[in-house]
């Protein structure tokens, strides 16, 4: 009985093992995406209303993806720390426009789920910016990665108020653009 | 002044409006900052959210372990990067974001540290270390009263967190109030200021207006009466000659006997003092009628050019029988030969005549009198009648000229007139458009000049 109970599991073992093989191989085989899915982790997602033609099932990046649309350096206070901190990554209205975001509201979602609705408008009218590196540290879930939005309090002295702390999502998973 | 006063006043006004207002929405804003900050108790929910994350940390392991739907080991290793996140991200907020407890603080500590230990053993589960889950578990549970303390602190620091932050508005919002009711009460003063002075400019000026038509009523009083009194003086004045005229002459033929000789011959004595008394009273009321005529301004001067010398001469030759009872030499010092001069010359002769009879009454016998006539340096001429007697004294110069005055009359009691004189001489010469200077120094002697203006000079013996 034990020995025949056992018998198709094991089976069904070998089925799925040579199935992940064949997985593999075709994503191997595929010239796009293939080697991204195995090297570098997709960090942030955009969906919504953006480039359908472009991006028919929403946007992926990976960390090094996210930095080539244009990198730069930001030293301002935030909401959550103490005194100014050094920050790398672009900022968001790059990332929309690499998109072709087409919307008035972007939701924001995290990875422990806090969801938070910002106005697109945000991201020109205050600079507000994709933090990936801190001081000198790539971003990791540890420490509020793999991304943070920013609102750069040192720029724009009115963020420095409840409703863009609350916009301020770390560890941020997926943009939506509605 | 007052204007300037009231500029000030509103400037006052202004300013202290300004800084009120200021200081008012100053302590709103610090209002609006304290309510803020009562929303802002986000630092307060990391606690609650520390408890959520391990929990489900917790269930992400248990899922594993029994190999519920969906849990996977990277699960696992999420999970913990955000628990490990939350308990590190609090002490590293800004100090208005955290709790200010020692107890907190010391065990947000000691759970950090906790899950240091923990960071190389997720690494190796997430590596594969998959048997190691059940001692990850116990491991984890043992720090179970910690994490709820954690989250009890949390709740409770945060209420009193709030409540302190409530008192405190309820103080801003108290001295909001007072500075309002301070600034109204202060507005309400300044009104009222404004409209006392107001209602008091008001009353000011209604009375002044109130003063000045009584004024302008008691002027047209004082001019009519005046007119009516010199219009009754130049009328009474020529009445009064026309009588004296028949006293004058009867009484001189009485005294002189034309008609024969008086019995007894004191007839002859009181009909001379008769004559005199009339004469004297004849030049008073001619002085009346002159002084009456100017007042009125109905003197018009025969204005007429002739030689000054033979008028000096005139009025010499005829007070020398005065002079000469007066026992009083008057001489003529230093004249202008050859010159001219456009004037009434009935006028001009009563003004020397007068200022040579004053000077001869006001001098001790064995005076001397002096006339002489000079130009000033812008063609003036200068009529001066000096006398050596004893003078005007000082705080009487200005008087002398007022008609009716009569010097010090206990000084020269014995000297006659009604005071017109130099009134007189005074008015007339100022219808010349000249004037009349009167210097002495109240001891040795008067000096009378009549200044005639240089237009009225002509031919200045040149």
């Amino acid at each position: 009985m034990t020995a025949e109970r056992q018998r198709p599991a094991a089976t069904f073992r070998a089925i799925r093992r040579i199935g992940r093989g064949l997985i593999v191989l075709l994503v191997l085989l595929s010239p796009l995406g293939g080697a991204k899915a195995e090297t570098a982790p997709v960090i942030l997602t955009i969906s919504g209303k953006i480039d359908a033609g472009k991006y028919p099932d929403g946007a992926r990046f990976d960390r090094a993806a996210l930095l080539a649309l244009g990198s730069q350096a930001l030293t301002t206070e935030t909401h959550f720390t103490r005194g100014p901190q050094k920050f790398e990554g672009i900022r968001l209205s790059t990332l929309l426009d690499a998109v072709g975001a087409d919307g008035s509201i972007l939701a924001a979602t995290a990875l422990d789920g806090y969801s938070v609705e910002l106005p697109i408008e945000d991201a020109k009218r205050f600079g507000v910016f994709l933090a990936l590196t801190w001081n000198g540290v790539a971003m990791k879930v540890r420490n509020k990665g793999p991304v943070w939005i920013i609102y750069p309090i040192s720029e724009h002295p009115e963020v420095n108020d409840e409703i863009y702390s609350a916009r301020s999502v770390w560890q941020l998973k997926t943009l939506t653009v509605k | 002044m007052a204007r300037r006063r009231s500029l000030l006043f509103l400037a006052l006004l202004a300013l202290a409006f300004a800084s009120l207002s200021a200081s008012i929405f100053f302590l709103i804003d610090q209002t609006k900052v304290r309510l803020n900050e009562t929303i802002y108790d986000r630092g307060g929910l990391s606690g609650v959210q520390i408890q959520t994350h391990y929990e489900r940390l917790m269930s992400a392991l248990v899922g594993f372990e029994y190999q519920l739907p969906g849990a996977s080991i990277e699960k696992v290793a999420l999970e913990f990067d955000i628990a490990y996140e939350r308990i590190n991200a609090h002490p590293t907020r800004p100090p208005n974001d955290q709790f200010d407890d020692p107890e907190f603080t010391a065990l947000n500590a000691n759970l950090s540290r906790q899950f240091e230990i923990f960071v190389p053993k997720i690494d190796r589960l997430v590596a594969g270390e998959t048997d190691m889950i059940p001692l990850l578990m116990a491991e984890f549970e043992a720090l179970r009263p910690d994490i709820d303390r954690l989250a009890s602190m949390t709740i409770q620091l945060s209420a009193e967190l709030r409540d302190g932050n409530r008192r405190s508005n309820i103080l801003a919002a108290e001295r909001v109030a007072w500075l309002i009711i301070v600034l109204a009460t202060l507005s309400l003063v300044f009104v009222l200021l404004i409209w006392f002075q107001y209602v008091k400019a008001e009353g000011q000026s209604a009375e002044l207006l109130d003063l000045t038509a009584s004024l302008r009523d008691a002027n047209a009083r004082v001019e009519a009466a005046s007119r009516a009194k010199s219009e009754f003086l130049a009328h009474m004045s020529h009445e009064l000659r026309t009588p004296l005229n028949s006293i004058l002459a009867f009484s001189e033929v009485i005294r002189d006997g034309v008609l024969g000789k008086c019995e007894p011959a004191a007839y002859s004595d009181y009909a001379g003092d008769i004559h005199n008394s009339s004469r004297h009273l004849l030049g008073l009321i001619d002085g009346l009628l002159d002084l009456s005529r100017i007042d009125a301004q109905q003197l018009d001067l025969q204005d007429e050019e002739s030689e000054l010398a033979p008028h000096i001469d005139w009025v010499i030759s005829l007070v020398a029988n005065i002079s000469q009872r007066a026992q009083v030499t008057v001489t003529l010092r230093e004249t202008v030969p050859g010159l001219r001069i456009l004037a009434d010359s009935r006028r001009l002769r009563q003004m020397l005549l007068n200022l040579v009879d004053n000077a001869i009454k006001f001098s001790d016998p064995g005076g001397k009198v002096f006339v002489s006539a000079g130009l000033s340096e812008q063609g003036q001429l200068m009529l001066t009648v000096e006398d050596n007697g004893r003078g005007i004294p000082e705080k009487d110069l200005l008087k002398v000229l007022e008609p009716f005055h009569r010097g010090d009359a206990g000084a020269y009691h014995a000297t006659q007139g009604a005071g017109l004189g130099l009134s007189i001489v005074r008015s007339l010469i100022q219808v010349h458009g000249g004037h009349l200077t009167i210097d002495s120094d109240g001891k040795s002697g008067t000096t009378a000049t009549l200044h005639f203006p240089a237009e009225r000079v002509l031919g200045a013996g040149v």
